[in-house]
């Protein structure tokens, strides 16, 4: 009865013989719509490799944890952005990449010089000064979203996190907007309130 | 707003788009707000995003802790020095080491865990089963009446993950002995976006039901239902820590029937491991006459001991 057996990828990956192409393309599409189980999977496979990078960057085990849980995040905003695309290599190669730069990140703060990049094929539209001030900025936004209330937080977060048409939202009743109309002048609101709120809060100059 | 909204998601027809284009090159301002727009609902995505990564790690393995790089002979050493110690204290007459504690003996569990039994879990009094007449259903707190099985079907304990160690089998069997869980309890007002949480959960499907009530949790604002059917699912699928913190922002006290709650409370410090709050819940529960699961609190605290 524990979470591993139930709510795992469906698709099991071959043991023993790399995974076939269309199972990374069917994880990379999973990974996309930001399924749990996919995410989990998706940690498992990478978890020791993370821990040792951190480990062999100084990094304390808290920090190690931060690491993984940012490598996990910038792969799956990267494949939703479209910036790192399905090329045929499993979506982890990324990760430990994202999961070294940010090492290097780190270390490089605490040491002048560091040997960890070397050799070592990261990726290169990653920056992790630019992802460390995104989810700086991204922690302040999800306070704020909590502020407005789970009305504002719903309609916000249907569009611009599960990205579903208004259509779509109306007819499967995701929401108690009956026509497109109001559920847009809804969110029309809620965003305006956010956009304020966010001002307010004094964040405007880092956007 | 409407024409920054349409533009910033790429709903805009290609005139459109020019034409907004345009006006944003006239318009300074205009394409700060755009920018800041933009960035705005991509940061709505990183925090979701952010959210469901959390979420996914929360249920990853911990790191397994590494052996430090020392070398081992120094603790080996030590190890036999004070062995050789030991023994030699004894043979002067030392005190002997207090003897181990025998270990409890468990009352032979059912494989297929039957629910307690009248004698068990206290069972309605003559005055009660005269209820159950008149009523034509069972009479009495929900935890002593007669598991009757078109009712409910009692729940086996959840594994604890790891076992193998003798600690763990002894804490299994702890478990086996005194769980005590139904669905649906009585009491518990199941409303609409629940309907198929509740059937799953009637079916024992504990991690469908937890994964159905997530995607509620997004679409809807949190409440004590939610609250209550969650901490549920992680207590049957051995989550005790992650069980507390759902119970605990639950402030009907009473939404699952009087004393359910407090149970599964009980249940959920004994599956954490955190005995000390284990035995005082069940002490408590104990401690009040009129409580529901009075006996079975008992029980679990003889078991205890």
């Amino acid at each position: 009865m524990t979470i591993f057996k139930t709510m795992t990828f469906r698709e099991k990956e071959p043991q023993g013989s790399p995974p076939s192409e269309d199972f990374k393309k069917a994880f990379f599409a999973r990974l996309e719509q930001a399924d749990i189980s996919t995410i989990r999977v998706l940690a498992a496979k990478v978890a020791p490799d993370v821990r040792r990078i951190a480990r062999e960057a100084g990094l304390n085990g808290q920090d190690s944890e931060e690491m993984l849980n940012d490598a996990i995040l910038a792969t799956l905003l990267a494949i939703r952005k479209g910036t790192f695309q399905f090329m045929g290599f499993h979506p982890a190669a990324y990760t430990l990449g994202v999961a070294k730069k940010l090492a290097a990140n780190r270390a490089r703060s605490k040491k002048p010089q560091t040997e960890l990049l070397e050799n070592v094929a990261a990726p290169s539209d990653f920056d992790p000064e630019i992802y460390l001030k995104n989810k700086e900025r991204a922690y302040i936004v999800k306070e704020l979203l909590s502020r407005l209330g789970e009305d504002c937080r719903e309609v916000l977060l249907l569009k611009y996190f599960e990205h579903k048409k208004d259509r779509e939202v109306v007819s499967e009743k995701l929401t108690p907007y009956a026509t497109v109309a109001s559920l847009k002048s809804k969110r029309e609101q809620c965003l305006k309130k956010l956009a304020k709120t966010a001002r307010e809060a004094g964040i405007k100059a880092a956007f | 707003m409407n024409n920054i909204e349409k533009y910033v998601a790429d709903e805009m027809t290609a005139e459109e788009r020019a034409a907004f284009e345009a006006e944003l090159e006239r318009n300074p301002a205009l394409a700060e707000e755009v920018n800041f727009m933009r960035q705005l609902t991509e940061d709505i995505e990183m925090a979701a995003l952010a959210e469901r990564v959390k979420e996914a790690l929360h249920e990853l393995p911990p790191a397994r802790p590494k052996w430090p790089k020392y070398p081992w002979w120094p603790a080996l050493v030590l190890a036999g020095l004070l062995a050789v110690a030991l023994l030699y204290f004894q043979k002067e007459g030392a005190p002997p080491p207090p003897e181990a504690i025998p270990p409890v003996e468990m009352p032979p569990v059912d494989p297929l865990k039957q629910a307690p039994t009248k004698a068990e879990a206290g069972q309605p009094s003559s005055q009660e089963t005269a209820e159950e007449k008149t009523t034509g259903r069972p009479g009495g707190p929900i935890a002593q009446q007669q598991p009757d099985e078109n009712a409910y079907t009692p729940i086996p304990a959840p594994q604890l993950r790891g076992s193998g160690s003798s600690t763990d089998t002894a804490r299994q069997a702890l478990l086996d002995a005194v769980w005590y869980s139904v669905y649906p309890p009585e009491g518990l007002q199941v409303s609409e976006p629940f309907r198929q949480v509740d059937e799953l959960l009637q079916q024992g499907e504990f991690s469908k039901s937890y994964a159905r009530l997530q995607l509620l949790e997004r679409k809807m604002p949190t409440n004590d239902t939610l609250f209550f059917l969650k901490g549920y699912c992680l207590l049957e699928r051995g989550e005790g820590d992650e069980a507390l913190r759902y119970f605990g922002q639950i402030k009907n006290q009473n939404l699952a029937g009087t004393g359910l709650l407090e149970w599964y409370r009980g249940l959920a410090f004994l599956l954490s491991g955190d005995d000390g709050s284990a035995k005082k819940t069940f002490a408590d529960i104990s401690a009040s006459p009129a409580h529901a699961f009075r006996r079975q609190a008992k029980r679990a605290l003889t078991m205890m001991e």
